[in-house]
C-alpha cells in the first residue's frame, strides 16, 4: 500500500495555502473497501448513538408531532370542525366577533378581524414550517459548499467566495427586497429562495472559518496524501468535522426564517393576505398581549416548540457525529 | 448581534414606520375640563412620529409634516383667527396681528389689513409690515420651494405702503372664504435676523434650525432627535399663556400612552385606537374624544379605466356587499359613517341628501346579474366566461387598511369575486396609486375645510384624482364655486357636486375617524372644539395649565 | 503576512467601489422616490412633484446622477440630505455616538454567552446544559421587539417608570436608560455565542491535547483558558467580523422603541423617506466598517490558529 505513483506535477506545497489538485492516486480494491467501511462507520455509528440519546429522540418525536399537526390540522379543521381560517365570524347580534376570548365556540378565541385563532394556527403551521426548513436547507447546502470550497482551495476561489459573502452582507437588503416584491409574486418557494440568498453568507463564513482550521489538521493531510478526489476529501474528511458549526447555524436559520417571514410582510412580500403564518400572527399582535393574550401565546409557543426540537435534534446530531463524545 | 440583519432592518422599518400612525382627528363633544388652573407648569407632550428636522416658518414640502406644524403653530402668529365652532374667520384680539378682518374693495380682489400697535419680536424689535413684505418676497420665490407656493400664486401683488398697512391683490376674484384664506396666509419673518442669510440652508442660517426671533406665544429653546422644547415668550403681544413652557417628547406607539401613565409626560397627543379602552379605564387620565371638521377619513377608490370597474353596476355591487357598520367596528368603534368627501363634522358644507349605498347583498347580486355576470359554482364570471378578479392595494404601514382589505376580500367572496390583496411598502404604494397602476386602492385622507379643495380628487386630472374620474358638469361646478360670492348659492353648488359624485360612485367613502387624545388629570383648561389640533384651534393652549 | 494584507486591502477597496455603485443604482431603481412621500399631503400638486424632482436632481438620468455622486463622494462630499438640508456626515456625527454606546454595552452583555456555552458543554446532557439550551431557544423565539414591549409594560406597572431616550443627567441616569435596551440587544448575542461556543467546546473537549493537558496535572482554569477556549473561539471571531451591520440593524429596533437617538433609527428614516444622499452616506460608512471588520476577523483567525496563518501567507 505504498504510493509509488504519486505524481510530482501539479502538486503545490501546503505552504502557499492552495489545495493541490492532486492527480488521482490509484488504489487497490482493498483500500477502497476499507475506506468505505470507515466512512459508513462514521454515519452508521452516529445514527446508533443518536438513537440512544433520549433527549434527541424526544426532540425528534416532538418535531414529528408538530409536523403531523401541521399537515393534518387543516384537514381536521375543514372536515371535522367545519371552520375556515379566513372567514369572518359573527356574533348572534350580527356584529363581527372581534377579539373574543377563548370559549366553547372559539377554542382559542378570535382575532381582530373575527377569525378563529385555532384554525388559523393550524393552517399557519404549513407556511411557517415549509419556510423554516426550506430556507435552512438551502442556506446550509449553499453556504457549506461555498465555505468548504473557499477553505479547501484557498487562493482565488477563496477570494471569489469572500467577495460574494461580503457583497451580500453589505447590500442594503431592504431595497433589493422592495424591488423583488414588485417583480415577483410572493409564494413560499420564492420567499424561501430570497431568504436563503441572504442567509447563506452567514453559514458560509462560519464554515469557511472552521474548515480552514480543520483543513490543516493531520488527518486531512494524511488523507490528502493517500490520494483521492477533492470532493471525497471535503465530504468525507472535512465535513464531518465541521458539522457542529453547520448544525448550530441550521438551528438559527430555521428560527430566523420563521420569524423573518413576518418582517417581509411589511414589504407586502410575506404570505399573501389572508394566509396566516406563525410569524405574522405574532407580529400582528404587538399591542395585544395584555388585551388579547390568546393571540400572542399560541403562535409564540408553536415557534418555540418547533425551534427547540430542531435545536435539540441538531445538537444531538452534532454530538452523535463527534467521535470524542 | 443578529445573524440575519436584513430581517431585523425590515422589522424595524415596519414597526418604526407604523409610528406615523394617522393623526386621529376629532371634534369635541361636550367635555369641559376643570377651570383655570394655577399659573405655570411645563406641559410635556408625548408625540408620535418623527420630530421636525428644521423649524422653518415656510417649509418645503419634503420636511413639512404634522410634527413641524405642531411646533410652529406655537411660535408663529397670524394676521387673523379662525373660529372652529362657527367655521369662519374672525379676529381674536388675544392672538391676531391684524386689528380686524381685511377691508375689501369693490372689485373683490384687493384686501387691506391694518396691523395692531405695540407688537414686538421676541428679541425686542417691533414687528412691522416690512417683516411681512420680507416674508412674502422670499416665500413666493419659486426656488425657495415653499409648500405654500401654489396658494401664493393666487396673489398678484403684495404691498406694504406704510408700517401698519398691508395691501394684497388677487389675480382673480375668488369666493370670499378662499379669498380671505389666501390673503391672510403670510406670517412675518424677522427681516433683521434673516437679511442676507440663506432662506433654505440651515448651515448658513441657524435661525432655520432653531429660531431665536419669534412672534408667537412660545419660543423654541432646543430641538433634537428626542424632541423639541419651548418656553413662554415674554414679548408676546397677545394674551400670555399660563404655561411656562411646552416640551414635545418623541415616543413610539407602544410607549406614548405609557409615558403619561408613568408621569413621564402630561399629554399623549396621539395614541393607537387599540389602547383607547385601556386609557378610558385609567383613573389618572382624561380621555377627550371628538369628531373634527378636517378629520381623517377612509375610502375605497376604483380605477375607472379598468375593465369591469368602468361599469357603475359592478362598482355598486361591490359596494353594496360592504357594511359601513363593520368598518366602524374594525376601527374600534372610533369612527362614524361617511358618504362623501365632506365629513360629518363639516356641518357648513355637508349634504346628507345623497345616495349612501347601504349594505344589501341581494341587491349586489342582482346588479351583477343585470350587468351580464353569471355565478358558476361560486365563481363570478363575466360575459366571456372569465372569472372576475380584482386587486386591492394598500400600504402596509396602515394596519387598519390591511384589516379592511381582508374584510372586503371575504365579503366579495360571497359574490364569487376573487380578490387579490396586495400590501405594498408605503412609497411603492404611493407610486402605484399615482401611476394609476391598480384596480382598487384603499385611501386615507384628511378632510377638506373649504370645499374648493375637493377639486384635488374630483376635478378631471386633479393631482390626487387617481380614479381617472371625469365629469364635465362637476368640473364646471367646481369652477363656479371657486368664485361664487353668494354664500347660499355657493352651498347649492357644492351640494350638487356631492350629489353627482355620489351618483357616479368613483369612490366609496366609508368612515371618518374620530379623534381622541389623553391628558393626565393634572392638565386643566382644555376646551375641545371641532378643530383637528386641540392644542391650537381656537387658541386653546393659552388657557392650559399643569398642576404641580 | 504583508502580501496577504495588501491583497485583501486592494480587494476591499474594489469591493467598496462595487458596492457603492450597486447601492446607488439599487436605491434609484426602487419604486417610490422622495417625492412619493409628499403625496399624502392634502394640497399636493403635479407642479410640486416636478419642483421636488428638479431640486433633488432626480431628473438626471441615472448614469449621469451616478457620475455626479461618485465624483463628489470620493472627495467625501456626500451632498445635502433632502430632509435635514445639511451635509449627511453632520447629521451622522450627532447620532453615531449613542449607537456605538448601545452597541458596546450590548456586546458586553453578549459575552455572558461565553461562560454559558462552556458550562453547557461541560455538563452535556445534564440539567445545566438542557436548561441553558432551552432558555436560549426561548429567548431566541421571542422577537426582541416583543421582549422590549413586555419589559416596558412590566416596568410601567411595577416601578411606574421605563427608560425613554438617552439619560443626560449624569452617569447613573445614563446607565439606567441604556441598560435595558442594551440588555435586550445583547441577549440575542448571548444566545448566539452560547450555542456556537458550546458546540466548539464539545468538539475541543474530545481532542487529545485536552486530555494531555489534564493528564499533565494542569489546573482546570489553565486547561480551559489556554487550551479549550483558544481553540473554541473561531466561530465567535467569525461572528464579530459581521459585528457592525448586525449591531446597527438590531439597534435600530431598540432605538425606535426606546427612542434612543442613534444611527439605526436614522438609517430607517432615511430608507423610508428615500433621503438618497443621507442613505448613501450611511451605507457607504457601514460598508467600510463591515469590510474592515471582516478583514480583522480573518487576521484574528491567523492569530488564534497558527495553522491558518501559515496557509494565509
Amino acid at each position: 500500500m505504498t504510493q509509488l505513483d504519486r505524481p510530482a506535477a501539479g502538486e503545490a506545497s501546503a505552504a502557499d495555502g492552495r489545495a493541490a489538485s492532486i492527480a488521482r492516486g490509484r488504489r487497490t480494491p482493498d483500500e477502497e473497501a476499507l475506506e468505505q467501511r470507515v466512512v459508513q462507520g462514521i454515519w452508521g455509528r452516529a445514527w446508533k448513538k443518536l438513537r440512544k440519546d433520549r433527549l434527541s429522540m424526544m426532540a425528534a418525536t416532538g418535531l414529528a408531532i408538530v409536523v403531523f399537526i401541521t399537515v393534518l390540522g387543516p384537514i381536521f379543521a375543514d372536515l371535522v370542525l367545519h371552520t375556515s381560517p379566513e372567514s369572518i365570524q359573527r356574533m348572534p347580534d350580527g356584529r363581527v366577533a372581534v377579539l373574543q376570548p377563548p370559549s366553547s365556540r372559539f377554542l382559542l378565541g378570535t382575532d381582530d378581524l373575527g377569525r378563529d385563532v385555532l384554525t388559523r394556527l393550524l393552517y399557519a403551521g404549513r407556511v411557517s414550517l415549509s419556510i423554516g426548513f426550506l430556507v435552512a436547507g438551502i442556506s446550509v447546502a449553499v453556504g457549506t459548499a461555498a465555505g468548504l470550497a473557499a477553505a479547501y482551495y484557498g487562493g482565488w476561489v477563496d477570494d471569489i467566495v469572500n467577495a460574494c459573502i461580503q457583497f451580500i452582507f453589505n447590500i442594503p437588503g431592504l431595497f433589493l427586497l422592495i424591488i423583488l416584491s414588485v417583480i415577483f409574486q410572493p409564494d413560499v418557494v420564492m420567499l424561501s429562495l430570497i431568504f436563503a440568498f441572504f442567509f447563506w453568507p452567514g453559514t458560509a463564513r462560519q464554515v469557511r472559518g472552521v474548515a480552514q482550521s480543520v483543513r490543516t489538521r493531520e488527518y486531512v493531510v494524511a488523507a490528502q496524501s493517500l490520494g483521492g478526489s477533492d470532493l471525497r476529501l471535503m465530504s468525507r474528511h472535512i465535513l464531518p468535522n465541521i458539522s457542529n458549526v453547520i448544525l448550530v447555524g441550521a438551528g438559527f436559520d430555521v428560527q430566523a426564517a420563521i420569524l423573518g417571514e413576518s418582517a417581509l410582510s411589511y414589504l407586502g412580500f410575506g404570505v399573501r393576505v389572508p394566509l396566516s403564518s406563525w410569524g405574522n400572527m405574532l407580529t400582528g399582535s404587538t399591542d395585544m398581549f395584555e388585551k388579547a393574550p390568546w393571540l400572542v401565546y399560541p403562535p409564540g409557543a408553536m415557534i418555540f416548540i418547533t425551534v427547540l426540537c430542531v435545536v435539540l435534534l441538531a445538537d444531538g446530531l452534532r454530538d452523535a457525529l463527534d467521535p470524542g463524545v | 448581534m443578529v445573524k440575519h440583519r436584513t430581517l431585523m432592518w425590515l422589522l424595524s422599518l415596519a414597526l418604526l414606520a407604523s409610528c406615523t400612525s394617522p393623526a386621529p382627528t376629532s371634534t369635541s363633544s361636550q367635555q369641559p375640563s376643570g377651570g383655570e388652573g394655577k399659573k405655570g407648569g411645563v406641559l410635556r407632550v408625548s408625540w408620535l412620529g418623527n420630530p421636525p428636522k428644521v423649524l422653518h416658518p415656510y417649509p418645503e414640502p419634503q420636511y413639512n409634516g404634522e410634527s413641524l406644524g405642531d411646533v410652529s403653530s406655537l411660535f408663529t402668529s397670524g394676521l387673523i383667527s379662525f373660529d372652529w365652532d362657527k367655521l369662519d374667520y374672525w379676529v381674536n384680539p388675544d392672538e391676531a396681528m391684524a386689528v380686524d378682518l381685511p377691508t375689501a374693495l369693490a372689485d373683490g380682489k384687493t384686501f387691506t389689513f391694518t396691523l395692531r400697535d405695540g407688537m414686538k419680536w421676541s428679541y425686542g424689535e417691533p414687528i412691522t409690515s416690512a417683516d411681512f413684505q420680507f416674508a412674502y418676497d422670499n416665500a413666493s420665490k419659486e426656488e425657495n420651494n415653499c409648500v405654500c407656493l401654489d396658494d401664493l400664486e393666487r396673489i398678484d401683488t403684495f404691498r406694504t405702503p406704510d408700517p401698519k398697512t398691508i395691501v394684497v391683490t388677487l389675480k382673480d376674484p375668488l369666493a370670499r372664504f378662499i379669498a380671505i384664506a389666501t390673503v391672510s396666509m403670510i406670517s412675518p419673518v424677522p427681516r433683521h435676523k434673516w437679511q442676507g442669510k440663506s432662506w433654505t440652508d440651515p448651515t448658513a442660517n441657524p435661525e432655520i434650525l432653531l429660531p431665536t426671533a419669534v412672534a408667537g406665544p412660545f419660543i423654541p429653546t432646543e430641538a433634537n432627535a428626542e424632541g423639541v422644547t419651548l418656553k413662554r415668550n415674554p414679548s408676546f403681544f397677545g394674551k400670555p399663556p399660563l404655561l411656562d413652557g411646552v416640551q414635545f417628547i418623541v415616543a413610539n406607539p407602544n410607549t406614548v400612552l405609557n409615558l403619561v401613565k408613568t408621569n413621564g409626560a402630561d399629554w399623549a397627543k396621539n395614541f393607537p385606537p387599540s389602547q383607547y379602552a385601556d386609557a378610558k379605564r385609567t383613573s389618572s387620565l382624561n380621555v377627550v374624544e371628538w369628531s373634527a371638521v378636517t378629520g381623517q377619513y377612509r375610502d375605497v377608490e376604483f380605477n375607472l379605466k379598468r375593465p369591469g370597474l368602468s361599469d357603475k353596476r359592478v362598482r355598486e355591487a361591490l359596494v353594496r356587499a360592504l357594511n359601513r357598520k363593520d368598518f366602524i367596528q374594525f376601527e374600534d368603534d372610533l369612527a362614524v359613517e361617511q358618504y362623501g368627501v365632506i365629513t360629518a363634522g363639516n356641518t357648513k358644507w355637508l349634504n346628507t341628501n345623497v345616495e349612501k349605498y347601504d349594505y344589501d347583498l341581494d341587491k349586489a347580486k342582482q346588479l351583477l346579474k343585470d350587468a351580464g355576470y353569471t355565478v358558476d359554482s361560486n365563481v363570478l364570471k363575466d360575459r366571456n366566461g372569465q372569472p372576475v378578479s380584482f386587486e386591492v392595494v394598500f400600504p402596509t404601514t396602515s394596519a387598519p387598511r390591511a384589516k379592511m382589505a381582508a374584510y372586503m376580500q371575504q365579503q366579495w367572496k360571497l359574490l364569487g369575486v376573487d380578490t387579490v390583496v396586495s400590501g405594498q411598502e408605503f412609497n411603492t404604494y404611493i407610486e402605484r396609486a399615482q401611476n394609476k397602476n391598480f384596480d382598487i386602492v384603499m385611501g386615507s385622507w384628511g378632510a377638506v375645510l373649504d370645499p374648493d379643495d375637493l377639486k384635488t380628487w374630483l376635478l378631471t386630472n386633479g393631482p390626487q384624482n387617481n380614479t381617472s374620474y371625469s365629469n364635465p358638469r362637476v368640473d364646471e361646478l367646481i369652477d363656479q364655486g371657486k368664485v361664487e360670492q353668494n354664500d347660499q348659492k355657493r352651498k347649492e353648488i357644492y351640494d350638487e357636486i356631492q350629489r353627482i359624485v355620489a351618483d357616479d360612485l368613483p369612490v366609496y367613502y366609508t368612515v371618518t375617524l374620530k379623534q381622541f387624545t389623553a391628558f393626565d388629570k393634572k392638565v386643566s383648561g382644555v376646551k375641545p372644539n371641532k378643530g383637528s389640533s386641540i392644542m391650537t384651534a381656537n387658541n386653546n393652549i393659552v388657557s392650559w395649565s399643569v398642576a404641580q | 503576512m504583508h502580501k496577504f494584507l495588501i491583497r485583501r486591502l486592494i480587494q476591499s477597496a474594489l469591493l467598496l467601489w462595487l458596492l457603492m455603485t450597486f447601492t446607488f443604482f439599487l436605491t434609484r431603481a426602487t419604486p417610490g422616490g422622495p417625492e412619493a412621500a409628499l403625496a399624502e399631503a392634502p394640497k399636493y400638486t403635479a407642479e410640486e412633484k416636478a419642483r421636488i424632482k428638479a431640486r433633488f436632481g432626480l431628473d438626471d438620468p441615472a448614469p449621469v446622477a451616478y457620475v455626479k455622486w461618485i465624483s463628489s463622494a470620493i472627495t467625501l462630499d456626500f451632498g445635502r440630505s433632502y430632509y435635514y438640508l445639511r451635509p449627511p456626515f453632520d447629521i451622522i456625527k450627532e447620532r453615531i455616538w449613542p449607537t456605538v454606546q448601545l452597541g458596546l454595552v450590548a456586546y458586553l452583555f453578549a459575552f455572558i454567552g461565553i461562560p454559558l456555552g462552556v458550562i453547557a458543554a461541560f455538563n452535556r446532557g445534564r440539567l445545566p446544559d438542557v436548561g441553558i439550551r432551552t432558555f436560549t431557544v426561548l429567548w431566541d423565539s421571542m422577537p426582541t421587539w416583543w421582549t422590549a414591549l413586555v419589559i416596558i409594560t412590566i416596568l410601567s406597572i411595577t416601578i411606574h417608570w421605563f427608560p425613554q431616550g438617552q439619560g443626560r443627567d449624569g452617569p447613573i441616569d445614563w446607565l439606567t436608560h441604556i441598560i435595558i435596551p442594551a440588555a435586550i440587544l445583547g441577549f440575542g448575542g448571548v444566545v448566539t455565542f452560547t450555542r456556537y461556543l458550546r458546540s466548539q467546546v464539545l468538539e475541543v473537549l474530545g481532542q487529545e491535547y485536552v486530555r494531555l493537558a489534564r493528564a499533565k496535572g494542569l489546573p482546570e482554569y489553565v486547561v480551559i483558558g489556554r487550551h479549550i477556549l483558544r481553540n473554541s473561539l473561531l466561530p465567535v471571531i467569525t461572528l464579530m467580523g459581521g459585528f457592525l451591520p448586525g449591531l446597527l440593524s438590531g439597534a435600530a429596533l431598540m432605538e425606535g422603541i426606546f427612542r434612543w437617538p442613534g444611527m439605526g433609527s436614522l438609517y430607517l428614516e432615511a430608507a423610508a423617506t428615500r433621503d438618497y444622499p443621507l442613505l448613501l452616506a450611511i451605507i457607504t460608512m457601514l460598508t467600510i466598517a463591515t469590510l474592515i471588520g471582516m478583514l480583522m476577523a480573518d487576521i484574528a483567525y491567523g492569530m488564534v490558529d497558527p495553522r491558518i496563518r501559515l496557509s494565509q501567507t
